[in-house]
C-alpha cells in the first residue's frame, strides 16, 4: 500500500458531524474526546481529522518516542505502551492535560516548550531544536532578545521558581551555529511562484524561511547594507553578538532564500514593477525605524542624537565617544541600549531621564536591572522641557519634575508635571530615544484608499491580508514596536497565509480558534529543584567593551534543568497544528486517529469518509489527488 | 470467535431510506455501516443512523411491558407480560366502544416508523375516525394539498439534473426531507447550479447560493404569489402549459395581480424587491428548475396556500413532471397504504364523526384530526368525549403546539397506552408502556407510504429485549379485537409485495424495488384532480366552501396582525431549528449525539442580544403570551435582529423525574394552538412563528 492521508475538501463540509459519530463506533469510543470533529462557525465548518502531515510534529514532539510514522504508508500512529500522557499521573491524570501549557500560551510564537524541554531533558537536542523551528527559525536570537513570556505564566513557580527556558533555547540554537547540529534543510517540493519580502528583520527573515521551505522562490528585498533590520541596526553587540546574527542569516540563504541589500522597494522599485517581474505575493515587514521626536526647543542642536540613529552608527563600526554626560531620554529598550553604549564607549556619566515611574518603564527588568549593574543612574519622573547650548552645541537640560495621577478610566496612571518644580541638567550630549514608528513615506503611495488614519497598510489581523489579495504585512511594520517573538510569529503567520492564497484556499478558516491555557496542573509529585543560576559577565569587564553579557549554559545545566519541567500539559496534543490530537481522560493517555487500522487491511475505506455525505473528506496519496482536494 | 453476520437492511432513524449494511456478532448488533448499493443512500449515513447501537442498547431503554403502579404520571412502573399489556388495552377499548362508540378512542403516532398503514388499519377497522397524527402539519400535509392541485407530491428531481436548485425552507444537510437526502441534493449541486435559498437564517445553502432571500419567518405563500407576479409580469410562463394543463388560470392571475404587487410582496416578506424579481426570473428562465421545500412552509395558517402556490410555480413554468423538475415519481406496483389501512371500511357514519372534520375538510379526506381537536374532546367532553388513546412513538407534550394543552389533556384521558422506547414525558403519563422494536428489529417494505418511487426491504436483525416492532403490536392487537389480520408480520408483508410479484422473502434478497419512471404523463392522461388539470382554482375547495384561490393570510401573532403584543413580546420567534443529531423529540439519551448538542440553542442577533445583555453561551429565558423557557444563548449575525430562531424537540432524559423537564425547554410551551391560527382546510397547526421575547437567566 501507498502513501495514504485523509484530505479535506474545505468547502464543502456541511457540519452533519456524521463523521464524529462513525468514528466512534468504528473504535468503540465513548462519549468524550474525539480523534475527528467539526468546528461550527456559522455557516462553515470545517472537520478537524489527523492529516498524518509529512512532518508530523506530533511525533517530534514525543519526548517518549511513542509516536511512530509508518515509512510505506505515512501513517502516524500512538503507541499506548509507550505514551505516558507527558507524566499524567494513573487516576490522576491532572484535568486539563488537553489544555495548553501556559509556557506555549504565553509565547507569542507558541512554540511547544514543554516539547522543547522535555526532549531536552532526554538529551534529544536536535528532536528539540527541530521542535523550536516548527514555530519560531531563530532559537539563537530569541534565546538571547526574548523578554520570555513562557517562563512568566510557567507553574513550576508553584513549587519553587519558573524554569529557565530562554537560557535552553539559547543553547539548542546555538548547537546549529557551531555546526553541532546540522542546519535542516528538507524543503517541500519545489514551486514556481516568487515571493517578495520587503524588509530583511525577524519578520521578514521568518516569512522568508517557512516559504522557503514550502518551496518557494523568496526574494528579501533590504534597503541598508546589512541584512537583520532593527537586529542588524539597533541592537547592541552585547545582546547579540554580530557573529550570532550572521550565522541565522546565512541560515536562511542556505535555504536558497535571495537577499537583496541595498535595494529599497517604494521610490525605484515599486511593488507593481515586481508584480510585472512576475512575483506573486509580497509580505512588507519594513519595521519601525523613524525615531519619534520630543518636539521641545533645541532638538536641532548639535551633540543631540537620536537613539536609533546612534545605536545604527555604533553598530557599522563607529566608536565614537559623544562626551562624559550623556542624557539618555526615554523608557524603552532602545533607551536602555544607548545608555549603556554611551556607557561603554566612554561617557562615564550616562544616565536616563524618564519621565514616568520604575514601574511603567517599557524596558525589561532584565535590562534596567543589569543597566543598574553597569552604575548608570536612572532619574524617573522626569520630563525634559528644552535642550540649550552655546555655539549650536547642546550643554544643558531644562527639565520639570513629573508626578503620576490616580488611575484613570483605562487603569493607567498619567503623568504631569509639578509646578515650579523646573530645573536644569548639564549635559555634554543628548540621545532622544522615546520610541520609533514605522516610515511608509516611500510605500505608501502605491497602496492609495489602503491604509489607515495613520498612515500604515491596513491588514485583517488574524491573515495579515491587506486590501490588496497578494499584499501582506506584519512585524513592527503596522503593529509598532514590538518584540523580536512577535515580529517572528507575524512573519509564520504570514507565511502561512501566502501560501494559502497561492494555492487558492481560504485564509482564514480554522485559524483564530484561539487555545485554552491550563489553570490547575497536577504537580504534587514534584520535589523541590531550584532554578539554575544564570550568570552574566561582571559589570566592571561589561563597560569596557561591547562583549556579550548574558552567558550560555553548558549542556550539564540544560540536562538538569529541563527536568525541572512539571509537563501541565501534553506535548503532542498541544503541538498538533488541526487540534485533533487528544487526551484520553481516564486512560491518561494521548489518542488519535488511526485511519482505521483494521478496516484498511481489509482494503476498506476510513469510516470518516464512507459515510461523509459530501464527500469532503477523501483519502489516499495526497500527490495523486486533483482539483482542490489537498491536506490543509 | 464466533462470526459476524453483515445484513443488509435500511435505516429509520429519521424518515429513512438509507441503506445499512449491520454486522451482527452474537445475537447483538456491533455497528453499522452505509451501504453503497443504496439508490437513497449511496453509502453514506448520518449520525442518527450511526449511533442506532447507543439508542437500542441504551441502559435505560424499556425492553418489556409495563403498567402503571401509583397514581398517573407518578413514575411508577411493574412489569407485565405482553399477554396482559395487550389484554389490558383490548379490553378497556371494548369497554369504550360499548359504551360510547369506537370513535371515543384515539389512535396516534408521531413521525412514525414506517408503520402508518397498520397503524391506520387498525383504526379503520376498529371504527374510529379520530386518528392523531403530525400529518396536520407535516408532509401528509403538503400531500393532501398537491393531492387537490396535481393528483400526487412533486419532488425535486435530482436525478435528472436540475440547472437551478430553489432551496425554500430547508436545511437538507442536517434534516431529512422526506424523499432525499443532503447527499442527493450535493450531487446535483456540485455539478453546477443555479441555486437560490429562501430563509431567515443564514446556513450552509444560503451561503453558497446565487440568491438568499432572508424572508419574514411564516410568509413564504406571499412570497410564493410574488414569484408568480413577476413570471406573470414578465411573461415568463410557459405558454403552452398553461393554457392546456392549468385550471383557473385566469381568475388566479387576476388575483396576483390586484393583490400581490412587488411592493405589497416586499412589505409582506421583508424581501427586496428586486431580489424577490431576480429570484423568480431565475428560477423561471433556468431550465430544468426544481423546488426542494421544507416543513416550516406547512406549520402555518398558510399550508395550503402556500403548498398550492408553489405547486402552482412548478407547473406555470414548465417544470412539474419534467426531468430535472418537480416530478410525480411513478412507485412501484406494490399494495398503496391506502388499500392496506383499508380507509373504504371506515363507514361514512362513522366518518362522520371525525373530530373536526367539518371543520378542516381537507385533512379529514387524508384521515387526520387537528390535535386541538383532541384535547378539547378530552378536556370539554365536546363534542364528544375521547376516553383511551393509543399513542405509538409519539410525544405530544414536546412536539405539539401549546404543551401545557396537550400535557393536561394527555393527563387527564381516562386510559392511554404509549409504545416506545423510552419514558419519554409522554410515556410517563400512559397506563401501559408498550415496548417498540427499532428499525434494527423490524421486517418492513420500507418507504412505501413515501412518493420517491421506492420501497425498501428492511430487514430484523436482531431481537432485543421482549421488544416488539410497531407492526407487529397493530397486529396482536387487530387480532384480538377481531380484525382481519395475518398470522405473523411476514405474512402481512407478502400481502403489500403480492401485486408485484415477488414475496418478502425474495424481496429481502433484492434489497428493493424502483417504480418504472415515465416523465410528462399528463401528456397522456392528464393530472388526476376533477378536472384533470393543475387546479390553481380548486374544485374541491370550491365544493368545500373555501377560497378556490390561493392567497396569504398574515401570521396569526405578528408585528402586523397583533402590534398591541408588540410591547411586552417584540421578536418573531422562528421555532423548530433543527440539528444534525436529534429527531424531533428523540436522541435527547444518546450519548454521541448529545456530546454534539449538550443544550438547546436559541440562536440571536448579536444587537438583540447587547440589548438584552445577553452574551454568547448565556442562559436565556423565552417568553411567548403562552409561556417561558430558556436556552442556551448563540449569537447568529446572519438573521435578522427582530428573529429569535430556538431549537425544537427538548426534554431532559437525564432528569430522572417523571416530568423529565418537559417544560424547562420545550419551545411548544411558547406556540399556539388556537383554532384561529390553524389552516383553515388542512388544520395545520402553526408551530414555527410567533411573537417573543428574550431576557438573561439570572441564575
Amino acid at each position: 500500500m501507498g502513501k495514504v492521508v485523509l484530505m479535506l475538501n474545505e468547502v464543502d463540509c456541511m457540519g452533519c458531524h456524521a463523521c464524529e459519530v462513525a468514528c466512534k463506533q468504528e473504535h468503540g469510543s465513548p462519549a468524550g474526546p474525539k480523534v475527528i470533529r467539526i468546528i461550527e462557525s456559522s455557516p462553515y465548518f470545517k472537520p478537524l481529522f489527523c492529516h498524518h502531515c509529512e512532518d508530523a510534529p506530533c511525533r517530534l514532539a514525543c519526548p517518549e518516542g511513542a509516536i511512530t510514522k509508518d515509512g510505506n504508508t505515512g501513517i502516524v500512529l500512538v503507541d499506548r505502551e509507550k505514551c505516558d500522557g507527558c507524566k499524567a499521573e494513573a487516576g490522576k491524570s491532572g484535568p486539563e492535560k488537553q489544555e495548553t501549557s501556559s509556557c506555549k500560551y504565553g509565547c507569542p510564537a507558541q512554540i511547544d516548550v514543554q516539547g522543547v524541554t522535555t526532549l531536552a531533558a532526554k538529551g534529544k537536542f536536535a528532536e528539540a531544536l527541530r521542535l523550536i523551528k516548527l514555530a519560531n527559525p531563530f532559537p539563537s536570537l530569541c534565546g538571547r532578545l526574548c523578554p520570555h513570556p513562557c517562563e512568566a505564566g510557567c507553574f513550576r513557580s508553584q513549587i519553587d521558581q519558573p524554569l529557565a527556558i530562554r537560557a535552553i533555547e539559547r543553547f539548542l540554537g546555538d548547537l546549529e551555529i557551531k555546526g553541532k547540529i546540522p542546519i535542516q534543510r528538507e524543503i517541500k517540493s519545489k514551486r514556481k511562484e516568487k515571493v517578495a519580502v520587503i524588509g530583511s528583520g525577524p519578520a521578514g527573515l521568518a516569512c522568508a524561511y517557512y516559504l522557503a521551505l514550502e518551496g518557494y522562490r523568496v526574494v528579501v528585498f533590504e534597503k541598508d547594507e546589512h541584512p537583520g533590520g532593527m537586529l542588524a541596526v539597533g541592537i547592541p553587540a552585547y545582546r547579540l553578538p554580530a557573529e550570532i546574527l550572521a550565522a541565522q542569516i546565512e541560515m536562511i540563504r542556505s535555504l536558497g532564500v535571495v537577499i537583496k541589500t541595498r535595494c529599497e522597494v517604494g521610490r525605484k522599485k515599486t511593488i507593481g514593477g515586481l508584480r510585472k517581474e512576475g512575483f506573486k505575493a509580497f509580505f512588507i515587514a519594513i519595521g519601525a525605524h523613524k525615531g519619534s521626536r520630543l518636539n521641545v526647543p533645541g532638538e536641532e542642536l548639535a551633540g543631540v542624537y537620536q537613539g536609533l540613529e546612534y545605536l545604527k552608527g555604533i553598530n557599522s563600526g563607529s566608536r565614537l565617544n559623544i562626551g562624559k554626560r550623556v542624557a539618555v531620554i526615554g523608557g524603552g529598550n532602545a533607551a536602555i541600549d544607548s545608555v549603556r553604549s554611551a556607557r561603554r564607549l566612554g561617557s562615564d556619566e550616562a544616565f536616563i531621564l524618564y519621565r514616568r515611574g520604575m514601574k511603567e518603564m517599557p524596558a525589561t527588568p532584565e535590562e534596567i536591572n543589569q543597566c543598574r549593574e553597569e552604575g548608570i543612574p536612572i532619574r524617573t519622573l522626569t520630563q525634559p522641557l528644552k535642550f540649550f547650548g552655546s555655539n549650536g552645541r547642546v550643554t544643558g537640560i531644562e527639565a520639570v519634575r513629573m508626578r503620576l495621577t490616580e488611575l484613570d478610566d483605562t487603569g493607567r496612571r498619567k503623568a504631569e508635571p509639578v509646578l515650579g518644580t523646573e530645573f536644569k541638567i548639564k549635559v555634554d550630549a543628548v540621545i532622544v530615544a522615546i520610541g520609533q514608528e514605522a516610515d511608509w513615506d516611500s510605500l505608501a503611495s502605491q497602496f492609495p484608499g489602503s491604509l489607515t488614519d495613520r498612515g500604515i497598510l491596513r491588514i485583517d489581523p488574524l491573515t495579515l491580508q491587506s486590501d490588496h489579495p497578494d499584499v501582506f504585512s506584519g512585524g513592527d511594520g503596522v503593529r509598532g514596536s514590538r518584540t523580536v517573538v512577535e515580529a517572528i510569529s507575524d512573519g509564520r503567520r504570514a507565511a502561512v497565509s501566502i501560501n494559502r492564497y497561492l494555492r487558492g484556499e481560504n485564509l482564514s478558516l480554522g485559524r483564530g480558534n484561539g487555545i485554552n491555557p491550563i489553570k490547575n496542573p497536577q504537580h504534587s509529585r514534584y520535589e523541590k529543584a531550584p532554578r539554575i543560576e544564570l550568570s552574566c559577565l561582571a559589570p566592571d569587564l561589561r563597560i569596557t567593551s561591547f562583549r556579550e553579557v548574558q552567558k550560555g549554559i553548558t549542556k550539564a545545566l540544560v540536562l538538569r534543568e529541563a527536568k525541572r519541567c512539571i509537563s501541565c500539559g501534553t506535548s503532542c496534543v498541544q503541538i498538533c497544528p488541526y487540534e485533533v490530537m487528544q487526551f484520553d481522560q481516564p486512560a491518561g493517555k494521548a489518542i488519535k486517529c488511526d485511519l482505521c487500522l483494521e478496516k484498511r487491511e481489509k482494503n476498506e475505506a476510513p469510516a470518516c469518509l464512507a459515510v461523509c455525505p459530501t464527500r469532503c473528506i477523501l483519502w489516499g496519496d495526497p500527490e495523486k489527488q486533483e482539483g482542490k482536494y489537498r491536506i490543509l | 470467535m464466533t462470526e459476524v453476520k453483515k445484513i443488509r437492511t435500511v435505516c429509520r432513524s429519521c424518515h429513512g431510506g438509507c441503506g445499512v449494511i449491520a454486522q451482527v456478532k452474537d445475537g447483538r448488533v456491533i455497528k453499522v455501516e452505509g451501504d453503497p448499493s443504496s439508490p437513497i443512500g449511496r453509502g453514506t449515513l448520518c449520525t442518527k443512523g450511526l449511533a442506532i447501537t447507543q439508542l437500542a442498547y441504551h441502559p435505560e431503554r424499556i425492553l418489556y411491558p409495563l403498567k402503571r403502579a401509583g397514581r398517573k404520571g407518578g413514575g411508577k412502573w411493574e412489569r407485565i407480560t405482553w399477554d396482559e399489556a395487550l389484554d389490558t388495552i383490548t379490553g378497556k377499548f371494548r369497554k369504550v366502544i360499548a359504551r360510547l362508540g369506537p370513535e371515543s378512542i384515539v389512535i396516534g403516532q408521531g413521525t412514525g416508523r414506517d408503520y402508518e398503514s397498520h397503524l391506520y388499519r387498525f383504526a379503520n377497522l376498529l371504527g374510529t375516525p379520530n386518528v392523531l397524527t403530525a400529518g396536520h402539519m407535516c408532509y401528509v400535509s403538503r400531500v393532501g394539498s398537491t393531492l387537490i392541485t396535481c393528483g400526487t407530491l412533486p419532488i425535486a428531481d435530482y436525478e435528472g439534473d436540475p440547472k437551478c436548485i430553489v432551496m425554500w425552507a430547508c436545511n437538507p444537510q442536517w434534516t431529512n426531507p422526506d424523499e432525499y437526502k443532503g447527499e442527493a441534493f450535493f450531487r446535483a449541486y456540485k455539478k453546477g447550479v443555479k441555486l437560490i435559498c429562501i430563509d431567515p437564517r443564514k446556513g450552509y445553502v444560503a451561503d453558497r447560493a446565487d440568491l438568499w432571500l432572508k424572508i419574514r419567518p411564516g410568509t413564504d405563500a406571499a412570497l410564493s404569489l410574488g414569484f408568480h407576479r413577476v413570471i406573470i409580469e414578465e411573461e415568463l410562463y410557459d405558454r403552452d402549459f398553461v393554457e392546456n394543463q392549468v385550471h383557473g388560470w385566469e381568475p388566479f392571475r387576476e388575483r396576483v395581480m390586484n393583490d400581490y404587487p412587488l411592493e405589497v410582496v416586499e412589505k409582506i416578506t421583508w424581501v427586496d424587491k428586486d431580489l424577490i424579481r431576480q429570484a423568480a426570473r431565475m428560477y423561471a428562465t433556468t431550465k430544468p428548475a426544481c423546488i426542494h421545500w421544507g416543513v416550516p412552509t406547512e406549520q402555518t395558517i398558510n399550508c395550503v396556500n402556500y403548498t398550492r402556490t408553489t405547486t402552482g410555480l412548478m407547473a406555470i413554468t414548465g417544470n412539474l413532471d419534467a426531468p430535472g423538475g418537480n416530478v410525480l415519481f411513478v412507485n412501484p406496483p406494490t399494495r398503496t397504504v391506502a388499500e392496506f389501512s383499508r380507509h373504504r371500511d371506515l363507514s361514512p357514519k362513522q366518518q362522520e364523526k371525525r373530530l373536526g372534520g367539518d371543520q378542516f375538510k381537507l385533512g379529514a379526506r387524508v384521515a387526520l384530526i387537528n390535535p386541538k381537536k383532541a384535547w378539547d374532546a378530552i378536556l370539554t367532553g365536546k363534542p364528544y368525549p375521547l376516553k383511551a388513546g393509543l399513542l405509538c412513538g409519539s410525544n405530544p407534550v414536546i412536539t405539539r403546539a401549546n404543551a401545557k394543552e396537550a400535557y393536561a389533556a394527555l393527563k387527564k384521558i381516562e386510559f392511554l397506552a404509549v409504545a416506545d422506547f423510552f419514558l419519554t414525558p409522554t410515556a410517563e403519563l400512559a397506563d401501559i408502556f408498550l415496548p417498540s422494536g427499532t428499525w434494527l428489529e423490524q421486517n418492513h417494505v420500507a418507504d412505501n407510504w413515501k412518493r420517491h418511487g421506492y420501497v425498501l426491504a428492511r430487514q430484523k436483525c436482531v431481537e432485543i429485549g421482549e421488544c416488539w416492532q410497531d407492526h407487529k403490536i397493530f397486529l396482536e392487537l387487530g387480532r384480538r379485537m377481531g380484525q382481519e389480520w395475518w398470522p405473523t408480520v411476514e405474512n402481512a408483508l407478502d400481502y403489500l409485495l403480492e401485486p408485484a410479484g415477488i414475496t418478502w422473502e425474495e424481496f429481502k434478497e433484492k434489497g428493493y424495488l424502483r417504480g418504472e419512471m415515465v416523465y410528462y404523463k399528463y401528456k397522456e392522461r392528464g393530472f388526476s384532480t376533477p378536472t384533470k388539470k393543475v387546479e390553481l382554482y380548486s374544485t374541491v375547495l370550491e365544493k368545500w366552501g373555501y377560497d378556490p384561490l390561493p392567497k396569504y393570510v398574515e401570521v396569526p401573532e405578528s408585528p402586523f396582525s397583533t402590534p398591541h403584543l408588540l410591547k411586552d413580546y417584540p421578536y418573531i420567534l422562528n421555532a423548530g431549528l433543527r440539528t444534525p443529531v436529534f429527531f424531533h423529540s428523540a436522541n435527547r439519551q444518546v450519548p454521541w449525539l448529545r456530546e454534539i448538542r449538550p443544550d438547546p440553542l436559541v440562536e440571536i442577533h448579536p444587537e438583540t442580544a447587547a440589548r438584552h445583555g445577553i452574551k454568547n453561551g448565556h442562559w436565556v429565558y423565552i417568553s411567548s403570551p403562552r409561556g417561558r423557557i430558556k436556552q442556551r444563548a448563540k449569537l447568529n449575525e446572519h438573521i435578522d435582529p427582530r428573529v429569535i430562531v430556538a431549537e425544537h424537540g427538548w426534554w431532559y432524559p437525564e432528569r430522572k423525574d417523571p416530568g423529565h423537564g418537559w417544560d424547562v425547554s420545550n419551545v411548544n410551551i411558547l406556540t399556539d394552538n388556537a383554532y384561529e391560527t390553524l389552516d383553515p382546510a388542512m388544520g395545520s397547526t402553526n408551530l414555527r412563528v410567533c411573537l417573543c421575547n428574550v431576557s438573561p437567566c439570572e441564575d
